[in-house]
């Protein structure tokens, strides 16, 4: 997939020739994402930030940026969600977590946006445990378990994340929403190589006051992953059919636990050392 | 909709067991749905082409519960399968 980003800088989202086939709100209910089918594609348009045109045909993206947006805020938006929605259109398998290796296997924490898991998987690579990811797993089945590939080298972190745990690494740029993006490093290190997936954490809002793990229902699993995995055209009735097919499969054949813990920077290395300790149990994953 | 009422599946709907207990994707609005055990039995036996009543007299010699419970479970399955457009009455 080629990506470019249009010579015409600086301008104002015009009204779109086509209505939208979906949407994706806040939870405040306000629209932030909408999607639209156009001739040659897909025109995806994150409100007041970016329009997306996607060409399957030709693999071709091409993005026109709001004024006053950064090239490294477009370049997330497109690596983080418009690709990981074109991967998944095509038949691949993404879901929005971090993921790190432990023991030469791969741990995913799933969740939204502001649930830690950038925080978290900066963390464990704090620690010494490599990260693959901070927004987005590739997965691919492979006789019966699943392979995780690495994505990005770097994080994209609220600053005060960024202050408690990189501590004097350099930040890339300031971004907007307070985020910044942080590069992987010997302090940071990342997992260059594909690993087997041992299991899955879905985060919680962090209301506990100690480590908590509780088993999750495949069923209940299956549940979470429609939330959290991309797919482009949730109108496209084949594809969605065997997004469904593959998101219960995986459901089905991958541990998966909710996680939640306290969110105090002073008390990261305990939890991690819990979730170490937790993914190490064969009596819960083999 | 009553549990003696003929009914039709959508044709729009896809099934898949997962743990055990069963999910339901409508291809046409893109919206899924999760059955307890009970509720997964009773529309794997409509798949099977029975009735709601011929269901129910299924399920009551395969659980251990009371006629009366089990009528207010599937009476209320079923309004909402038939209000998310999963089921048609037919």
């Amino acid at each position: 997939m080629r990506f470019e980003i249009s010579d015409l800088l600086g301008g104002d989202q015009q009204s779109c020739p086509e209505p939208d086939f979906a949407r994706w709100r806040s939870v405040d209910g306000e629209v932030l994402t909408t999607f639209h089918r156009i001739p040659d594609g897909y025109l995806i348009r994150f409100k007041e930030r970016a329009d997306f045109t996607v060409s399957l045909s030709r693999q071709v993206v091409t993005c026109r940026p709001d004024a006053g947006v950064s090239r490294l805020a477009v370049e997330d938006l497109y690596l983080n969600q418009v690709l990981p929605m074109i991967q998944g259109q095509e038949g691949g398998l993404v879901i929005h977590a971090s993921a790190v290796a432990v023991d030469e296997a791969v741990i995913g924490f799933v969740g939204p946006t502001g649930h830690g898991k950038s925080t978290l998987a900066a963390a464990f690579a704090r620690a010494g445990m490599p990260f693959l990811s901070d927004d987005g797993v590739h997965l691919t089945p492979d006789d019966g378990r699943y392979i995780a590939a690495p994505n990005r080298p770097s994080f994209r972190l609220w600053q005060d994340s960024e202050a408690a745990l990189v501590s004097g690494g350099a930040p890339l740029e300031d971004e907007e929403e307070q985020k910044t993006r942080v590069a992987a490093s010997d302090a940071l290190p990342f997992q260059q190589q594909p690993l087997p997936l041992r299991a899955l954490y879905f985060l919680g809002p962090g209301d506990s006051l100690e480590t908590r793990f509780e088993p999750l229902r495949a069923q209940a699993v299956l549940a979470e992953l429609i939330n959290h995995s991309f797919l482009l055209d949730v109108g496209d009735k084949t594809r969605l059919q065997s997004h469904f097919d593959a998101l219960a499969k995986l459901s089905a054949s991958v541990p998966a636990f909710s996680l939640d813990y306290p969110r105090d920077y002073d008390r990261l290395g305990d939890v991690i050392s819990a979730i170490v300790e937790h993914s190490r149990r064969r009596d819960l994953i083999q | 909709m009553k549990l003696t009422d003929a009914i039709r599946l959508s044709d729009e709907v896809v099934t898949r067991e997962v743990g055990g207990e069963v999910m339901l994707l409508d291809l046409a609005s893109g919206t899924y749905f999760g059955l307890n055990a009970v509720g997964g039995r009773f529309w794997q036996l409509l798949e099977d082409g029975k009735s709601p009543a011929e269901a129910r007299e299924a399920l009551l010699t395969e659980y251990d519960v009371s006629a009366e419970v089990l009528d207010a479970d599937l009476e209320a399955l079923l309004q909402e399968l038939s209000a998310n457009g999963l089921v048609q009455a037919g």
